[in-house]
């Protein structure tokens, strides 16, 4: 019987212990790393969305006969005179 | 046509001319900057400029205080542009110069000196109206005759119906329209007794259309447009379907002048509405006239009708108008000059005041003359 079979059975033990250390190291690194990249990943979208959101838009529409203001919480229309009236400097319509 | 190109001209290359705030809280500053950055889209074609410059001030939460002299048409088509980029635009284009100072949008010819912060006495306010021949006048003795008429509806094809339309809603029937149009009638004002007739609302936008006689209205749902003319007489004519609505509305209006120092609350009417139904607000002041024993009245008359409500806001019609009594020379028939008018449709949210810039040319660029109304419901009520 080798003299050393003890010591060579302890070393391939630790040699195992060792590699499996490793490996778990290697992969905690590998789901930490994921999870950041997914959180970053996650935060970005997140933020892309909220620019993309369409922003408010206010329409003025108008002609000869009005002009109108559409937009968020505001809807409202001025009319203008008839052309045949003469023209008056102080009136809005 | 040299207008819109230089208008298109100076929207591209213009930078930001529309002045920063002058004064006013950091607060109020800083919101006017926020929405001076918001995206508009203007689809217009020969539209009048003061009325664009007033429904930007609107847009920014300001008052429009317009020079007399300024006035014009803008034809233009942009889409998302920043409303700065407009008003700078519009500076450009029709020589304007455009300042904020707190609540206020002041509106100047460029180069012109900006008109002082005070307001003008009632003296020279009647010089100038007196002199401004572009104001429409009567004898002050001579009252209007109410119209107790019908309205005569032309297309362009010559074809022609008239109507007796009421002050209660109801609807018409006219050649080239897929279906009834629902119509109802404000009476005329103080001045000239000229009714107007309001379409609608509108399914698509939602508004109404406030029509005198001598305009036009392609109402929806039809192909033609109508001009609408004012018949005395009613023999003869279809009278409108009546629309029964129900709802009960209580309206408050303040009429305020808003100037350099502050808002002057002029009067504060209210008046309760069924949805359909016409009222009409008055508010009277006097003075005294050169000639001893003779009174001036200055008289802001308002038709108002809440055309339709839903479950948070109401669309309103009113028609306003601002007569001013003036004595041209001591001794002298004294003249009623009407110094403003405006027809206006506006969406109405219960409870939160608007406001309804009748004439930002009031006080000749040192204020203007605004209305705020509210809308409440009246629960109970039907």
């Amino acid at each position: 019987m080798n003299p050393n079979a003890e010591e060579i059975r302890l070393a391939d033990a630790l040699v195992v212990a060792t590699a499996a250390v490793k490996r778990y190291k290697s992969r905690r690194r590998a789901a930490g790393r994921l999870l950041i990249a997914s959180s970053l990943l996650l935060a970005a979208l997140l933020g892309l969305r909220l620019r993309a959101r369409p922003a408010a838009v206010y329409v003025i529409r108008g002609d000869s006969t009005g002009v109108v203001l559409t937009g968020p919480g505001v809807a409202r229309r001025a009319e203008t005179a008839p052309v045949a009236r003469s023209s008056r400097k102080g009136d809005r319509t | 046509m040299m207008s819109s190109l230089a208008l298109a001209l100076a929207l591209a290359l213009a930078p930001l001319a529309a002045e920063a705030e002058g004064s006013g809280a950091p607060s109020a500053a800083s919101g006017t900057r926020a929405l001076l950055d918001e995206k508009i889209t203007l689809q217009l074609e020969k539209a009048d400029l003061g009325q664009v410059l007033e429904r930007l001030a609107t847009l920014l939460g300001k008052t429009l205080i317009l020079q007399p002299e300024i006035e014009g048409t803008v034809s233009l088509e942009v889409r998302e542009t920043p409303v700065s980029k407009v008003l700078a635009g519009l500076q450009t284009s029709h020589a304007l110069s455009i300042r904020f100072e707190g609540e206020r949008m002041y509106v100047t010819k460029a180069g012109e000196k900006a008109r002082g912060a005070g307001k003008l006495d009632d003296e020279t306010l009647d010089r100038a109206f007196l002199s401004d021949t572009t104001l429409p006048r009567r004898p002050t003795a001579e009252k209007p005759k109410p119209f107790d008429g019908a309205i005569e509806f032309r297309d362009d094809a010559g074809g022609s119906s008239v109507w007796e339309i009421g002050a209660a809603p109801g609807t018409v029937t006219l050649p080239g329209c897929a279906r009834p149009i629902p119509v109802s009638l404000l009476p005329g004002d103080a001045f000239d007794g000229v009714p107007r007739v309001v379409f609608g609302p509108s399914r698509g936008e939602g508004l109404a259309r406030v029509v005198a006689p001598g305009g036009t209205v392609r109402p929806p749902d039809c192909s033609a447009r109508f001009a609408l003319e004012a018949r005395a007489s009613r023999d003869g004519v279809s009278k409108a379907v009546p629309v029964s609505q129900a709802g009960q509305y209580q309206l408050g209006v303040r009429i305020l002048e808003a100037g350099a120092g502050g808002d002057e609350v002029l009067s504060a009417p209210r008046i309760q509405l069924a949805v359909g139904e016409v009222g009409t607000l008055e508010s009277r002041s006097l003075r005294t006239a050169a000639t001893p024993g003779l009174a001036l009245s200055e008289v802001i008359h308002m038709n108002v009708a809440v055309l339709s409500a839903s479950d948070a806001d109401a669309i309103v019609a009113c028609s306003v108008s601002v007569t001013r009594d003036v004595e041209p020379a001591r001794g002298e028939q004294p003249v009623t000059i009407r110094v403003a008018r405006a027809d206006e449709s506006l969406r109405l949210t219960y409870g939160k005041p608007e406001r309804v810039t009748v004439s930002p040319t009031y006080g000749r660029g040192h204020s203007a003359l605004v209305l705020e109304v509210t809308v409440d419901r009246i629960l109970g009520k039907s």
